[in-house]
């Protein structure tokens, strides 16, 4: 099946679409239906923060990155700052402020209607920052021992 | 942090594990002469101070009490920390329950903008070499 988002396959039974995050809705099996899936007033964003959206009944509004209407059960991509700024600090400089960037933009583009964009931004902060922190460790790990290596042949 | 449940939460442990052994090594041993702490690569490289040098020698003197030493070490990371501390905790206790647990405010993209400049200002202020932009540097 298909991503009703963003248009990316999706597997089988997955929960949420891989590309943009985007819940994913069995055409099949509506998520009503679906015992797993979560009660949707926990999750829906405040009616008042859904911008309305005049510019899209514009003609000729179908420019890149033209605000779309949200779809239904779309949420706010989770906020990636506090962690970028903390692999900022802890390790990793490049990809915490790639981190930072992105996760601000994620903020920007859903201010601005752009959901599907906010979600791929999301996305690629949570990717940075995961790949650095791996790095990081990674990179401890070696010095450490490299260190421990020192000291034992100068034993 | 999508995922199923049971990955979610073995995700979980295993990050609160490396970082509560991490305060430990920091606790125990002191940055800058003890062997479990790698140089900063940007400054090994270039010679300059990142934004985050000086914070694990912060993190000790905080640690042990001593909160001036620390803010001499990296005043952003001491200023940074309470509220990385909250809103990392609200967004894993999100993640786990599915919705709001602590109360955190949205980040607006205009905020979110500032704390960006935030940091790349005082990544370069540091690395002035003159009074009184060395009291950002650790010193």
């Amino acid at each position: 099946m298909f991503c009703q988002q963003c248009g990316a396959q999706v597997e089988p039974g997955a929960k949420f679409c891989a590309t943009c995050g985007r819940p994913a809705q069995d055409q099949a099996a509506p998520p009503a239906a679906n015992p797993v899936q979560p009660p949707p007033a926990a999750y829906s964003q405040p009616s008042y923060s859904q911008p309305q959206d005049y510019r899209a009944t514009l003609p000729g509004a179908s420019y890149p990155g033209a605000p779309q209407s949200m779809p239904p059960g779309m949420q706010k991509p989770a906020n990636y700052l506090p962690w970028a700024i903390a692999v900022t600090l802890c390790c990793c400089v490049i990809g915490g402020i790639v981190g930072i960037v992105y996760s601000v933009q994620a903020n920007s583009k859903w201010e601005s209607g752009d959901y599907a964009g906010a979600h791929k931004a999301a996305n690629s902060a949570r990717t940075w920052l995961i790949i650095s922190a791996i790095i990081g460790l990674i990179v401890t790990t070696f010095a450490i021992m490299a260190n421990l290596a020192t000291i034992m042949a100068t034993m | 942090m999508n995922g199923k449940p049971a990955r979610r939460i073995f995700l979980l442990a295993l990050m609160l594990a490396v970082a509560g052994a991490a305060l430990v090594v920091i606790y125990l041993f002191a940055p800058g002469s003890s062997i479990f702490y790698p140089p900063c690569v940007f400054h090994s490289v270039t010679g300059y101070h990142c934004p985050g040098c000086g914070a694990a020698r912060g993190l000790h003197k905080l640690l042990h009490g001593d909160i001036r030493g620390a803010f001499a070490m990296n005043a952003l990371t001491m200023i940074a920390l309470p509220f990385l501390l909250y809103a990392m905790a609200a967004e894993i206790l999100k993640s786990l329950y599915g919705r709001r647990a602590l109360p955190l405010p949205e980040i607006s993209a205009r905020a979110g903008w500032f704390i960006f400049a935030a940091v790349m200002l005082f990544w370069i202020l540091r690395n002035i070499p003159m009074r009184p932009f060395t009291l950002l540097a650790p010193h």
